[in-house]
């Protein structure tokens, strides 16, 4: 019996301990907080990303960018024109129907989705591995996500890039390292990001610059509908369960 | 598990690669549970179904709902100015007129900036063109019913590529191989002459060149480069079944040579010589081809467009042609 309250006791305070372990620094998580509810107080918006993404290759690493328009309108319209590594594509949104035109190959595929941006975010990751270039921040606990995924998440300060000044967070798992830089103006939206893989050789960064960022901007609904070009094929996307 | 396939490219990302995305395990129990997975629930709008909800105010029209704020935290952002980073430099938050902290966001509306999205402005060709059916040759009956391609078939296939040069396109937990690089071009399903027919073709009656074929418990009806099972008082094409045997291949063949073995393929099937005979093979992972048959069907895997025959996978290559992917079960390395 006493062993086992010693072994309960020896339990509770490594549990304790590893809780305590993570550095959560109230200035940052008051940053992205800020940052948090702007961005949840938006109606829509539309910004531009440009990325860069360090792959794997037969020579070793090499970088791959591609470009981002976005335009989101709440509750459930989107729409993601891209230009890159991955061809010129285009995402529709119109809180029914997700589709995915190929400009490169004139074909299209249509999926059913959830009636929210996020949801439809999410499931669209889940089933089909398909991604939103810096979904994350709009996720409307960002910060409890990340605290949830970090077991650091720091200050490191200002910075000063090409004349403006942004604050500097930086939150560490295991597995990666995530940096963001977020407006230090009245708005303090994401202005950019790197994720490092601390788990890869070579440590393979994402990485991503917003800018032409426009607030409740009117987008009207007809931009998100999608309307088959002529001659384009209709094509089936298949999940990553292979249906 | 292996699954083989027809193709052979390239990147190590999906449509774009998870590298990008944290878990958001507090966002989706704040939207009503873990997953979350096709429900949505509509707006949260501040309240939402989880446990969580205290800044946000979760307006109808927001784009997500609502920030949302979990009560569980042990550090909050009100806290003045914790001190835990080793921050080289602290912004002010009260004071500096710099850091806008705090200070609500001015509206600074920027109605009517959108672009113009050009949805249509690219005109490609697209299918069933070109693809004539030569005339004047023999017709097996002049029984053309209901033309119903099946699509669904079982093609076993053969990983029998081991050392590919490319990395492999990764998708779903699995790998697609392939020697050459992927170059879409669009399907076009390919009639090799009138007497050929797609899966799934129906015909009542058979000409009297076409023989009986025994492979394992079943019976096939073979005619000219197409394989047939008895049904409905009469005659369905079917794919070509492996190890079925015969003795001549129409002459419009293609040979393909994989491993050092050369393959003969017609009509959407391979066959490799046995003898005098010609064997009923599966798809080989890495052989090229020119032609596919009616019944493939093109699929979006991540970002490529495969043409899924049966279950072997072909990848577009260069001129014109697909070559058969190898599958296996992993990521990317």
């Amino acid at each position: 019996m006493k062993n086992i309250l010693l072994c309960l006791y020896c339990l509770l305070f490594f549990f304790n301990g590893m809780a305590q372990a993570k550095k959560q620094d109230s200035v940052a998580i008051l940053i992205i907080d800020r940052m948090s509810d702007v961005i949840g107080d938006l109606q829509s918006c539309s910004f531009h990303l440009n990325t860069s993404q360090d792959i794997a290759d037969t020579v070793g690493i090499i970088k791959k960018f591609a470009a981002y328009d976005v335009y989101m309108g709440g509750p459930d319209k989107m729409l993601v024109n891209a230009h890159g590594w991955h061809g010129h594509r285009q995402f529709m949104y119109n809180g029914t129907d997700l589709a995915y035109y190929s400009f490169d190959e004139n074909n299209y595929g249509i999926l059913p989705v959830p009636d929210n941006i996020i949801a439809m975010i999410d499931s669209v990751h889940e089933m089909y591995d398909i991604d939103f270039p810096a979904a994350d921040f709009f996720y409307p606990a960002f910060t409890d996500d990340l605290l949830e995924e970090a077991d650091s998440v720091l200050y490191l300060g200002i910075d000063v890039i090409e004349g403006k000044e942004y604050f500097h967070i930086q939150a560490i798992s295991k597995e990666r390292t995530y940096q963001f830089w977020i407006d230090n103006n009245a708005y303090n939206l994401p202005a950019k990001f790197v994720i490092t893989d601390r788990t890869k050789p070579g440590n393979p960064q994402y990485a991503a610059s917003f800018s032409d960022w426009k607030i409740n901007p009117d987008l009207p609904d007809a931009m998100f509908d999608f309307q088959p070009p002529p001659a384009a094929a209709k094509v089936r996307i298949m999940s990553k369960t292979g249906n | 598990m292996k699954i083989v396939a027809v193709a052979g490219c390239i990147f190590f990302a999906g449509l774009q690669a998870n590298a990008q995305r944290m878990g958001h395990g507090a966002s989706q129990r704040s939207m009503g549970g873990g997953g979350n997975r096709g429900g949505g629930g509509g707006n949260r709008g501040g309240g939402g179904g989880g446990a969580h909800s205290v800044g946000g105010g979760g307006s109808n029209r927001s784009i997500n709902g609502g920030s949302v704020k979990s009560p569980d935290r042990t550090v909050r952002s009100k806290s003045s100015g914790g001190n835990l980073s080793g921050a080289t430099k602290k912004p002010n938050i009260d004071n500096d007129k710099k850091n806008n902290i705090g200070n609500k966001a001015n509206s600074n509306n920027n109605i009517g900036n959108k672009t113009t999205n050009n949805i249509g402005g690219k005109t490609n060709n697209v299918k069933n063109s070109g693809n004539t059916r030569n005339s004047g040759n023999t017709n097996i009956s002049g029984n053309t019913v209901n033309v119903n391609v099946n699509k669904s078939r079982n093609v076993v296939q053969r990983n029998n590529i081991s050392t590919y040069r490319r990395p492999p396109y990764a998708y779903g937990g699995h790998r697609y191989y392939a020697y050459h690089p992927y170059y879409y071009h669009p399907f076009r399903p390919f009639y090799w002459g009138p007497v050929w027919h797609p899966w799934g073709f129906f015909v009542a009656a058979l000409a009297t060149t076409a023989i009986v074929v025994a492979v394992a418990d079943a019976s096939y009806h073979y005619d000219q480069g197409v394989w047939y099972s008895q049904s409905n008082g009469g005659y369905t094409v079917v794919q070509a079944p492996v190890g079925g045997t015969i003795t001549t291949i129409p002459s419009g063949y293609e040979t393909v040579t994989v491993n050092s073995t050369t393959n003969y393929y017609y009509g959407g099937a391979y066959y490799e010589k046995d003898g005098t005979q010609y064997k009923v093979v599966p798809p080989p992972a890495g052989a090229v081809v020119e032609h596919l048959p009616e019944g493939g069907e093109e699929v979006k895997v991540g970002d490529q467009t495969y043409v899924k025959v049966g279950d072997a996978y072909y990848q577009p290559v260069e001129n014109n042609k697909y070559e058969v992917v190898q599958i296996e079960d992993g990521d990317s390395q």
